[in-house]
C-alpha cells in the first residue's frame, strides 16, 4: 500500500507513465477467469496481449463474458483468478478508483446533476488539479469531442450521441492509462454510429492511447480495431488483424460470427480436397486430411457466370453446377440461392453488375478460389 | 404530464377528492364555531376555540414535545435509514432478504400488536414514560418507510453512474458524498417529511409508552375528545392540516413532489 501511494503521489499528472519498449504489451491478461456466485464461469483463462497504444476489439455473441471481461480490467467486477498487467504492474487486486483507467458506458453514465463541464473536471477534481488549470483542460476535452461551448448544458439537454461524446471527453480529460468502451455506440442510430467509429477512432489514435473497445457488431471491430480478440462461451476464439480474422477464421464459429457464410456438410478426401455430394473440390482443409468437415464460402466470394455445360475443378478455381432456387434483391446487393448437388449455396453479386440475365430456374455456374474455401473438421 | 383525461375518469377523480377532503369541509366551519357543544351546522361564529386551544398548556405542553420528538426521531430514523437502504440497495451480501425484512416488517404489523409488544420489552426495559422509549417506538414505526422509499430513490439511479464516479478515482465515501447522496436527495427529503408526520401523528403506540406526565400531541387529543365534545378539536384539526398542507408545499416548491414520491 506504501508504495502504491507514494508512487501515485508522485507521478505528475500530464507525463505518461515510463514506457516500456514501443512492441512490448502495455495490457496484458494471464488466465484471467471469473467465476460468478452462482458458480456460472463467465470467462474462461483468457490471455491476451495489447501493445501500447493499439485499440483491441472484444468481439462476440451477447453472453459471451465481453462486458465482464472488461469490467474485471476496470476492477468493477473482482477477479477470481489470474493477471491484469498494466504497464507490468498487476492490477487486478487494486480498487477500481487507483487504477487510472477511463472507462465508457454503454449508457453514458454521466451525472445527472451536474453539468458538462463539471462532469468531465470530476476526475481532474479528484486529482486535485488546480481549478484554473481544470478549466482549460475541460475547454481542450470539449473541443476534441466537438462540443465546444456546451460546457453548462445538464446531460439531459443533450442527445444521445452528443452525450457519448461528453461521456468520452470526461473518460480522456483524466489521461488515462487505458481506455475501455463497452458498446459505446449500440444507443445511437446507423447514421450517428458510423460518424462516432470514425471520431473515436481518431481521437484514439491521436492519443495513441491503448484501448479496449467491446462490441458484438462485427462492422465495428473490423473497421475501428487494431487487433480483434473474438469471444465464445467466456474464451477467446481468435485474436488476429481484422483481415486475419476475417480471412483465416480459426473456427467455424468464427467463420459464421465475423461476416456472413455458407456452411455446407462436406467429407475431406485428401489434402486440401473435400467432397460435396459426388464433386471434389479443392479447398483449404488446414492440415486435415479425412474424415467429416463442414466448408464455409463467403457468399460475396462466389461468382456467377452463364453455364458452359460442365464444370471443371482446376487448380485456380472450383466451379459447381448449380440452378437458381431463389432471388431477393438487397439494394446494394442480390442474393441468389443456388441449388447444386444437394447443397443450398446463397451467392451474392454488387447490383451494379447483378447480371440481370439471372432468373428463377436459371442453370449456371459458380465459380470459387480453393482459398475462398475453408473447410474444419467437425 | 398526462395529456387528455376522458370524462368519466375525470368525475370519478373528482368523487375521490370530495370523498377524502370531505372531514376537512365539515371540519373547517366547526372550528368557527362559538357554541359550547358540537353542533352543525354551529349556531353562533367565532374564535372563541381558537383562542381556548392556544391557552390549554396541556395541549401546548404536548405540542412542544410532540415536536421535539417528531425532529429526533425523523433525525435518528433517516441516520438509521440511509446506510440501511444503501447496504441493501447496492451490496451483494448474505442474508440481504433477512435484512429488507427485518427492516420493513413493522410496515406489516397492525400498530396495535406493535404496540403491545413495545409495552412488554418497555416495562422490562423501564422505558415506559419516558422520552427515551418514545422516540424508540416512533424510530420502529418510521425506519421502515424511511429504507422503503430510499430503496426506492436507489432503484432509479443506474449503479452505472456511482461506477463512472470511481473510475474517475472517486473513493467509495467521495461516490456517496458527491454522486449518490445529491441523487438521492428527493427520495431522502420525502422520507424525512413522512418520519416527521408520521412521528408527529402516531397515537396507537404512544397511548402505551405515553404516561400523565408525558403526552404527544395526538395523545393529549385522544384524551381531550375522550372527556370533552366541544369544538376545539376541530379548531385543532384545521391547525393540523394547515401546518401540513404548508410542509408539503415546502417540499413541492422545492423539490417537486412527483419527483420525490417517484418518477
Ligand atoms: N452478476 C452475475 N451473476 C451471474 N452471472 C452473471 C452475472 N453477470 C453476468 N453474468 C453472466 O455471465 C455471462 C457473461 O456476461 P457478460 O460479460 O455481460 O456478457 P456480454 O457482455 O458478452 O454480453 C452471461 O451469461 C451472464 O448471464
Ligand atoms: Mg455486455
Amino acid at each position: 500500500m506504501q508504495t502504491l501511494a507514494s508512487r501515485e503521489d508522485a507521478r505528475p499528472i500530464a507525463i505518461p507513465q515510463a514506457e516500456p519498449q514501443p512492441d512490448a504489451a502495455f495490457l496484458r491478461l494471464r488466465g484471467l477467469t471469473k467465476r460468478y456466485e452462482s458458480g456460472f464461469i463467465a470467462v474462461d483463462n483468457l490471455d491476451l496481449d495489447l501493445p501500447k497504444g493499439k485499440l483491441l476489439g472484444l468481439l462476440g455473441p451477447s453472453g459471451c463474458g465481453k462486458t465482464t471481461t472488461l469490467r474485471m480490467i476496470a476492477g468493477l467486477a473482482s477477479v477470481t483468478d489470474g493477471e491484469i498487467l498494466i504497464g507490468g504492474d498487476d492490477v487486478a487486486r487494486r480498487a477500481p478508483h487507483k487504477r487510472d483507467i477511463g472507462l465508457v458506458f454503454q449508457s453514458y453514465a454521466l451525472f445527472p446533476h451536474m453539468t458538462v463541464a463539471e462532469n468531465i473536471a470530476f476526475g481532474l477534481d479528484m486529482r486535485g488539479v488546480s481549478r484554473q488549470e481544470a478549466r482549460a483542460r475541460v475547454e481542450e476535452a470539449l473541443e476534441m469531442v466537438r462540443l465546444p461551448g456546451y460546457g453548462s448544458r445538464k446531460p439531459k439537454e443533450m442527445s444521445g450521441g452528443q452525450q457519448q461524446r461528453v461521456a468520452l471527453a470526461r473518460a480522456l480529460v483524466i489521461r488515462p492509462r487505458i481506455l475501455l468502451l463497452d458498446e459505446p455506440l449500440s444507443n445511437l442510430d446507423a447514421k450517428l454510429r458510423d460518424d462516432m467509429r470514425i471520431e473515436i477512432r481518431e481521437i484514439q489514435k491521436r492519443l495513441s492511447i491503448t484501448t479496449v473497445f467491446v462490441t458484438h457488431d462485427q462492422v465495428e471491430a473490423l473497421t475501428m480495431c487494431d487487433v480483434v480478440g473474438v469471444m465464445a462461451g467466456g474464451r477467446l476464439a481468435q485474436l488476429g488483424t481484422p483481415s486475419e480474422i476475417y480471412e483465416k477464421p480459426a473456427s467455424l464459429f468464427v467463420a459464421e460470427f465475423v461476416g456472413r457464410a455458407n456452411v455446407i456438410d462436406c467429407e475431406i478426401v485428401g489434402r486440401d480436397q473435400a467432397r460435396i455430394g459426388d464433386q471434389v473440390y479443392r479447398s483449404d482443409t488446414k492440415g486435415l486430411s479425412g474424415g467429416k468437415a463442414k466448408a464455409a464460402i463467403r457468399p460475396h466470394r462466389i461468382s456467377l457466370t452463364p453455364d458452359r455445360d460442365r464444370a471443371l475443378v482446376s487448380n485456380a478455381t472450383n466451379s459447381a453446377r448449380g440452378r437458381i432456387a431463389r432471388i431477393t434483391y438487397i439494394g446494394d446487393i442480390v442474393q441468389y440461392e443456388v441449388e447444386i448437388n444437394g447443397a443450398m449455396l446463397k451467392v451474392e453479386v454488387p447490383t451494379a453488375s447483378a447480371g440481370h440475365g439471372f432468373g428463377a430456374d436459371d442453370m449456371l455456374l459458380c465459380e470459387w478460389k480453393p482459398q475462398d474455401m475453408l473447410v474444419f473438421g467437425s | 404530464m398526462i395529456g387528455k383525461i376522458s370524462v368519466p375518469f375525470r368525475i370519478v377523480v373528482i368523487f375521490l377528492y370530495l370523498f377524502l377532503l370531505a372531514p376537512i369541509l365539515v371540519v373547517l366551519p366547526l372550528s368557527f364555531s362559538n357554541d359550547s357543544y358540537l353542533t352543525f351546522p354551529p349556531e353562533s361564529w367565532g374564535v372563541r376555540w381558537y383562542v381556548a386551544m392556544f391557552q390549554h398548556a396541556g395541549l401546548i405542553n404536548a405540542f412542544w414535545l410532540s415536536l421535539g420528538i417528531a425532529s429526533v426521531v425523523t433525525a435518528l430514523s433517516l441516520a438509521v435509514g440511509i446506510p440501511a437502504a444503501y447496504a441493501i440497495g447496492r451490496h451483494e451480501f448474505r442474508g440481504k432478504e433477512f435484512a429488507l425484512s427485518l427492516f420493513t416488517a413493522p410496515l406489516l404489523l397492525p400498530s396495535i400488536v406493535l404496540g403491545l409488544a413495545i409495552l412488554l420489552v418497555f416495562v422490562q426495559a423501564r422505558l415506559l414514560g419516558t422520552v427515551t422509549g418514545l422516540i424508540i417506538a416512533h424510530l420502529i414505526v418510521t425506519t421502515p418507510y424511511v429504507v422503503r422509499i430510499v430503496i426506492t430513490s436507489l432503484s432509479t439511479l443506474p449503479p452505472s453512474v456511482e461506477e463512472a464516479a470511481t473510475m474517475l478515482g472517486a473513493s467509495p465515501l467521495t461516490v456517496f458524498r458527491r454522486i449518490t447522496l445529491p441523487l438521492m436527495a428527493p427520495g431522502i427529503v420525502a422520507s424525512a417529511a413522512l418520519s416527521f408526520l408520521l412521528s408527529f401523528d402516531e397515537v396507537v403506540i404512544s397511548l402505551f409508552i405515553t404516561g400523565p406526565r408525558l403526552t404527544t400531541l395526538p395523545v393529549e387529543i385522544f384524551n381531550y375528545v375522550e372527556s370533552q365534545t366541544d369544538p376545539m378539536t376541530a379548531a385543532i384539526s384545521v391547525v393540523l392540516v394547515t401546518a401540513t398542507l404548508v410542509i408539503i408545499m415546502l417540499i413541492e416548491r422545492t423539490l417537486g413532489l412527483s419527483r420525490t414520491i417517484g418518477k
